[in-house]
């Protein structure tokens, strides 16, 4: 099994060092390059919609990434395990998720083995966010996600992003006609398409 | 209490069809002046534009957004006609087969992401006009039926009906169209013009043999699509 993190967090780590900010979060994804990371992160903002990250990460990194999540767990191990819920909600049994204990190894732009990496530790104050209380555990090393294969990754996101879109379309494809009819009624509408009708009959004419 | 005319004045309100206004609920006119801006959204629901289309044109739709999206246009009866998806800028291109509204939605992985979208509009000539009229239907008629489908958008075609087939080829002049039929194992071809003079559409026939053979139609509506019984079959061809 291939094991493949790229962590970004020595920058996000370094940040909230010098600014004795507190550990917020914890962040997992996939770079441009396909490799994936994740990484601790601080200040994070409220959750968005499919608790994608991606420009928030980027602008907070500089990197460029392909899409990345968050979870306001101080807890990584609780953190992975929601991502890992979440991805199987996302990707159905088209991939295997997995997630190891264990973890370490920040190797900002690269990947390392599990086995020679030492283990995340954040020299910052940790402190549960409100809405998580219950469920945060002091931060620290845990598990850490991977997957079978970056291809069956990447096949199962492209298949859940056909169903998403297809899903839309199928929406669209029930509001078309009653759309269409509607605006034929209006008479601005009308008066467009006899407009074009006449249009199309004097170039007709002219040519 | 209500009084009678009140509730009468109530009732008639119900049964009236609602304001066309109402029913466009969501849906923005989509022109070509200039590019729309759509707005992020907090459900990944599609966004719906309407635009008058004239048949034959071809219409350039670009959209650009961040991740993954798609394009897809919707005929007059709401059937898709044709679908782009890409990442980051999604082009459709489409050749009208009516003179009438269509629907485009705009569907997006992410509905946090803003994107732009905009339209462009060929003006067709009349070989286009009245040779793109209807691809993607089946016309039902009293001498059968009769279905159209692209085999190349905006270049060749199919016409069918029951014993005859044909593809018609549209040259670069976007004005002379050259059919290859096939019947009862015969295979023939030949080119053809269209012109317009008044109301009276003429359409005149080279053959290869040299031969010149002059067809007259009225111009009107029904010429263009509006009126006839059809039935959606598929823009693009099965085969």
């Amino acid at each position: 099994m291939r094991i493949c993190s790229v962590l970004f967090g020595a920058v996000i780590l370094g940040a909230a060092s010098q600014a004795h900010a507190e550990l917020s979060g914890w962040c997992f994804g996939t770079a441009k390059d396909q490799s994936t990371f994740v990484t601790p992160v601080i200040s994070l903002p409220p959750r968005s919609a499919e608790d994608d990250f991606t420009e928030w990460l980027e602008a907070k990194t500089g990197k460029s990434i392909g899409i990345a999540y968050c979870y306001g767990y101080d807890s990584r191990a609780e953190a992975e395990t929601e991502h890992a819920a979440s991805l199987q909600h996302m990707y159905g049994s088209g991939v295997n998720v997995t997630l190891v204990s264990g973890y370490s190894a920040p190797g900002l732009g690269g990947s390392q083995p599990a086995s020679s990496s030492r283990p995340i530790s954040p020299s910052v104050s940790t402190r549960p966010k409100a809405s998580n209380a219950t469920r945060s555990k002091s931060g620290g090393s845990g598990g850490y996600l991977t997957v079978e294969s970056n291809t069956d990754l990447i096949d199962a996101r492209k298949k859940w992003e056909q169903a998403v879109l297809q899903s839309q379309r199928d929406d669209a494809a029930a509001r078309a006609k009653q759309i269409a009819d509607a605006a034929r009624d209006r008479a601005d509408m009308q008066v467009k398409l006899d407009k074009l009708f006449e249009a199309m009959r004097k170039r007709g004419s002219a040519q | 209490m209500i009084r009678s005319t009140t509730l009468a004045a109530m009732l008639l309100g119900l049964l009236s069809p609602a304001p066309a206004s109402a029913q466009l609920t969501g849906a923005r006119e989509l022109t070509t002046v200039g590019p729309v801006k759509g707005a992020p959204a907090s459900k990944p629901a599609p966004d719906i534009y309407y635009l008058a289309g004239e048949t034959g044109a071809k219409e350039t739709f670009t959209l650009t957004v961040k991740g993954p999206a798609s394009l897809t246009l919707f005929s007059p009866d709401g059937h898709e006609m044709v679908s782009a998806t890409g990442n980051g800028k999604v082009t459709l291109t489409a050749y009208l087969n009516l003179t009438d509204v269509f629907t485009l939605a705009v569907s997006r992985v992410n509905p946090a992401q803003a994107y732009t979208l905009s339209r462009q509009s060929r003006l067709p000539t009349l070989a286009e006009a009245s040779g793109f009229s209807n691809i993607g239907y089946t016309i039902k008629g009293p001498n059968g039926d009769f279905a159209q489908c692209w085999i190349t958008p905006g270049v060749k075609y199919r016409t069918a009906t029951k014993s005859r087939i044909t593809e018609n080829t549209l040259a670069a002049d976007r004005e002379t169209i050259t059919v290859v039929a096939r019947e009862n194992g015969k295979t023939w071809s030949y080119d053809y013009k269209m012109t317009l003079a008044g109301n009276t559409m003429k359409r005149t026939v080279h053959r290869p043999d040299g031969q010149i053979k002059e067809g007259t139609a009225d111009f009107h509506r029904t010429a263009l699509g509006d009126g006839r019984v059809r039935e959606f079959t598929g823009y693009l061809c099965a085969d």
